[in-house]
């Protein structure tokens, strides 16, 4: 923190004023350096210990701070885990990982387009019920998935073994609605009242003027939902059975049947899922966080 | 949902090379289960394609197979220890070639959630025939999930197999699971630190099993040339539900079962098994918490409280060293854990008669000594058992054998009995649950009798709900 | 409710439009209704019953009986209560330490720095890693003895003046070592959205201060905090709903244990769901659960309110 308050113009107030203007921009930016620098390792520590145990014999993971010690590296265990899956029996690893993207992928483009109409209707719009509806939605939040899985499982067993049962349940999402309603509300009012003066209708407005202005609520929606639905495993558990419907988290419990635990293979499997959403947050990081300045969040 | 499924299976079938015979099959089940009457013309064209495609198919299996009479069975087993899974490939494929007229076909599902996939699968949704852990057959007859075997599985095989899993199998007089291996659960022990510790009277047969006490001291002992000071390893990274299986046998042994005529209160919160507990609590400080597994084949401590599953790589690592010891005696005996993966038919099974095929077919002694070879379980099958080099008589898992001939059965568990089937009660997930719990709480270091009560009261609370799960 | 204070003053210079406001929100609400609200609701009726997963046997109706075991019944509810209790404590941890942290990442990343955009994204990256997956790669970071990363970590740099400790194994640390993994995952998370605020305070705000002479300190409290009021509000609510909705980490990693020093009210949900085929008594937790959190954001967005009034 003091390093940033440093950074802010403080001509007057700072206490040494014989350095020039440059010298104390200098010199504040090494120390903001210095502590960036010394925290970033705690954030990459634990992800590095996967990536590199993911390389090495699972027997030479757990060994203290020798677990980032580059020995012995092979892909044997990336070989390892497609080796598992090479059968109808047992399914396929390609075919885990495409169940996986169709279910999220839907799951998220579905998600950004309901949310945030409804999102828009409940922050700009008005209509009879939208109290009650704003006041059951962050109730709604509230609720787990744990929760509700048991009724759902219920209400959806006629569904069992399908795409349909993986995604429909999480299309609509309280807690998306929710971030696109912080987001829209917090958009000034006079942008969208200027356009309906000139005689645009409600949904025209959202989608020429708000959704290309929310560039930043729907990158950072994407990048969660993604994360929620890649992430899936307990209504799979209770749905799926079928290999050929199997999502990815699902196939990863095989490695966990039996001691001694392969933790090689895990990591490898770690890495190999991750992937995905990693690639799905490094394109969508652009919007997540520039462009949120100009596009008026108020605090 | 059976249509959906089949019409899925024909899909894939056909772009995957396993044959079009594949697609007969599946097609005629179409036709089998009734589920649609449009199915019949593509029946027809997949039934025709079949046969000519039958003379160019490898397998003799399809060809000898008249299209019209083919039964489709479905299998489910679990996807764990990777010698299981390829035997049961093998099986299905070896049961597939000899019976042209009933094919199966094997759906794996990861062990880890394999439970409460069964759990949360309801009757008609259940293939023909699947696999189970042994422990939970009360529970399945309880969901109505399972048929009873007899008359669909043929006599011979219950005649030959070891009296602990048929007693494991049977409810209310009924049987209704077979199991291709059983589990030994014992000590293992390396001489060379047991020695080295000036402990020589190593026992190697039930009735010379250490007292609790004796027991104490060799830790004591044994922790002296253990690394910083560890002397035996637990597997308390197994975590979970371990205690079910692996310290059940230290309730037994202080004199009660887990539940006494359908109550846990007055049995498993008895001050003697809270006593017991409590000691093994007190080891604790001896306990390499084996996160790495290694423990025992690193030397890194001299005693593993482990199943048979242990032995291949602990042979490897102690060679001659290795010696098989029976778990310690509180008063009632040494007592030790039995039962492992089942099989059974869907109580609503299409094909009933088709899945009984099946279980006779790999309870043969062929299959049972093929998948035992290959996860080094203890033999099913009183023949395999006899014949086997490390079960059978001089072999060095020979107590294995010796303690599953002496199972208590359905009984509480007197002094001469050793291994106690895990309650054949449709309550035993709870009860599992419960102990497992409670023997954590007291390993941490909490008041053992007050964990005993709770547990004691949470499983008796349940029965009561169930109407006692009658 | 948590946002009725921001609908108010959004001047509508329109009437109603009833039609686009249906439509518009109709398919998620109807999503909404049949996938959440409706099995939400059948939770209540579960609780009132003996139900059993693996549908042995037909519901049985239990009235309030649940309910009096979880609440009432001294044997049965020193569980649920130490549950929730973890879940007070938990959260006690989490929220203002992971709010603090991701102020302090978030002033620091919104520097304009060369290369600032790597540290934003490095703090972010856990934040996309599945539950499931971090909380396996910290069971090995948190293993007990020196094999342990975090133990052979804290050797090397204190010389081994901390010995090995049983991160998840004793009961003092256990849910402290699940806080501490939990803010790595999700700091990031918050740190954005603060990030998001910081951008929104105009900079007119600092020059102000400046003229004023305020000291840093003073400017980072009177401005940058200020500022970040609604933000925070928002990340403070949010964190603690996510507090209490503890599950993955604790089933994961020590599934409640050692004793019940890490049990959750939703772990005990789900495992007397799943575990012990008991339903009814999962659902009443689960009611139960609702209700608190209830109270607990309404009594946060009173005090918030409060605060307001006073400034």
């Amino acid at each position: 923190m003091t390093t940033a308050i440093a950074e802010t113009p403080t001509s007057q107030a700072a206490p040494h004023k014989g350095m020039t203007l440059r010298t104390r921009k200098n010199i504040s930016n090494a120390i903001s350096y210095f502590f960036l620098c010394l925290v970033s390792p705690l954030f990459l520590a634990p992800i590095a210990y996967m990536i590199i145990g993911s390389f090495k014999p699972s027997d030479e993971v757990l060994n203290g701070l020798g677990g980032f010690l580059p020995t012995n590296l092979s892909l044997d265990n990336y070989s390892g885990v497609m080796g598992r899956f090479d059968s109808d029996a047992s399914g396929y690893f390609w075919n885990f990982y495409l169940t996986s993207l169709i279910v999220s992928l839907v799951i998220v483009i579905g998600g950004l387009v309901i949310n945030s109409m409804a999102a828009y209707a409940l922050a700009r719009l008005r209509w009879v019920g939208r109290n009650l509806v704003l006041s059951i939605i962050v109730l709604l939040v509230i609720l787990p998935f744990e929760a509700i899985a048991v009724p759902l499982f219920y209400l959806m067993n006629g569904m069992r073994n399908t795409y349909y049962v993986q995604f429909l349940p999480f299309i609509a999402s309280a807690f998306s609605i929710y971030l696109f309603y912080t987001f829209f509300i917090s958009i000034p009012n006079e942008i969208q009242e200027s356009a309906r003066l000139d005689g645009a209708k409600p949904f025209r407005v959202f989608i020429s003027i708000i959704v290309p202005m929310s560039k930043p609520v729907y990158a950072s929606v994407t990048i969660l939902t993604f994360l929620a639905a890649w992430s899936s495993f307990l209504f799979p558990v209770m749905m799926i059975d079928q290999p050929r419907v199997r999502p990815l988290p699902l196939a990863i419990a095989v490695f966990k049947a039996q001691p001694p635990t392969d933790w090689g293979q895990i990591f490898a499997f770690g890495v190999l899922l991750v992937i995905p959403v990693v690639l799905v947050f490094l394109v969508f990081q652009r919007w997540f966080i520039q462009s949120v300045a100009s596009s008026a969040v108020k605090g | 949902m059976k249509f959906r499924h089949n019409m899925h299976t024909r899909g894939r079938s056909t772009s995957i090379l396993s044959g079009v015979a594949v697609v007969a099959v599946a097609a005629l089940t179409l036709t089998a289960c009734g589920g649609s009457s449009s199915s019949s013309e593509s029946s027809a064209a997949a039934g025709d394609k079949a046969s000519t495609a039958a003379s160019a198919a490898a397998s003799a299996a399809a060809s000898a197979a008249p299209a019209g009479e083919v039964t489709k069975i479905t299998v489910w087993a679990q996807e764990g220890q990777e010698g299981e899974v390829q035997a049961a490939k093998d099986e299905v494929a070896a049961f597939n070639a000899a019976n042209p007229n009933i094919q199966a076909e094997l759906t794996l599902i990861p062990q880890a959630t394999y439970g409460q996939t069964l759990a949360s699968t309801y009757v008609d949704a259940l293939p023909d025939v699947y696999e189970f852990d042994g422990e939970t057959v009360g529970a399945l007859v309880y969901a109505g999930k399972v048929a009873p075997l007899e008359g669909l599985v043929d006599q011979s095989v219950f005649d030959n197999e070891l009296p602990s899993l048929v007693a494991e199998g049977t409810v209310d007089g009924k049987i209704y699971s077979v199991s291709q291996y059983d589990s030994g659960l014992a000590l293992y022990g390396n001489k060379a630190m047991l020695e080295a510790a000036g402990i020589t009277d190593i026992p190697t047969t039930v009735d010379q099993a250490w007292t609790a006490e004796e027991f104490q001291t060799v830790l004591e002992k044994l922790a002296k040339v253990g690394k910083d000071g560890k002397a035996i390893d637990l597997k308390e990274q197994y975590a979970g539900t371990w205690p079910g299986y692996a310290f059940t046998p230290v309730v037994n042994s202080a004199g009660f079962p887990l539940i006494k005529d359908g109550k846990a209160e007055g049995s498993l919160n008895s001050p003697e098994v809270a006593a017991a507990l409590s000691q093994i609590a007190s080891w604790r400080q001896y306990v390499d918490p084996n996160a790495d597994d290694k423990a025992f084949t690193d030397k890194r401590v001299g005693l593993a409280w482990v199943g048979h599953w242990a032995y291949g790589a602990n042979k490897e690592a102690l060679g001659e060293d290795l010696v098989v010891i029976p778990l310690p005696d509180w008063g009632n005996g040494t007592k030790s854990g039995q039962g492992s993966h089942s099989w059974g038919i869907g109580a609503n099974a299409a094909n009933k008669e088709a899945g009984g095929k099946f279980l006779d077919f790999i309870m043969q002694d062929q299959w049972v000594d093929q998948i035992t070879k290959a996860n080094g379980a203890v033999p099913a099958n009183k023949a395999v058992l006899a014949a086997s080099e490390l079960y059978g008589p001089g072999g060095d898992l020979e107590l294995y054998g010796q303690q599953l001939a002496l199972t208590c059965g359905s009984a509480d568990p007197t002094p001469e009995c050793v291994t106690v089937p895990r309650t054949i009660s449709a309550a035993w997930p709870v009860i599992n649950q419960k102990f497992s719990d409670a023997f954590w709480a007291i390993y941490g270091g909490g008041d053992a009798q007050a964990e005993l009560d709770k547990a004691a009261k949470a499983i008796d609370q349940d029965a009561a709900d169930n109407n006692n799960y009658q | 409710m948590a946002t009725n204070q921001q609908v108010a003053p959004a001047k509508q210079r329109f009437g109603y439009d009833n039609t686009a406001g249906f439509m518009m929100s109709l398919p998620a609400l109807l999503l909404l209704a049949l996938f959440v609200l409706v099995p939400f609701v059948m939770a209540f009726v579960l609780s009132m019953q003996n139900v059993r997963l693996d549908g042995a046997r037909p519901n049985v109706w239990m009235g309030l009986e649940q309910y009096r075991r979880i609440l009432l019944d001294p044997d049965t509810s020193s569980v649920f209560y130490r549950s929730l209790l973890n879940n007070f404590i938990f959260a006690l941890i989490v929220v203002p330490i992971q709010t603090a942290l991701a102020v302090g990442l978030a002033v620091m990343v919104n520097q304009k720095l060369k290369g600032i955009a790597i540290f934003r994204t490095i703090f972010f990256l856990p934040v996309v890693f599945p539950m499931a997956l971090v909380a396996t790669i910290w069971s090995l970071i948190f293993a007990r003895d020196s094999l342990g990363m975090l133990n052979g970590f804290l050797a090397a740099v204190t010389f081994g003046m901390i010995g090995p400790q049983d991160w998840l194994g004793d009961p003092k640390l256990a849910l402290l070592s699940i806080a501490i993994m939990s803010i790595w995952a999700g700091v990031g998370f918050q740190m954005i959205i603060v990030l998001a605020g910081l951008q929104g305070i105009p900079q007119e705000l600092y020059e102000a201060a400046t003229l004023d002479r305020a000291n840093p300190w003073q400017q980072f409290w009177n401005v940058t905090i200020l500022g970040l009021r609604n933000t925070l509000v928002f990340v403070i609510i949010v964190t603690t709903i996510f507090s209490f909705r503890l599950f993955d980490q604790v089933y994961i990693m020590t599934r409640g244990g050692p004793g019940d020093s890490t049990s959750t009210v939703m772990y005990q949900a789900v495992t007397s769901a799943f575990v012990e085929n008991n339903v009814g008594r999962g659902a009443a937790m689960t009611v139960v659960f609702v209700f608190v959190i209830i109270a607990i954001t309404l009594l946060q967005q009173r005090i918030f309110r409060q605060n307001r009034e006073v400034q």
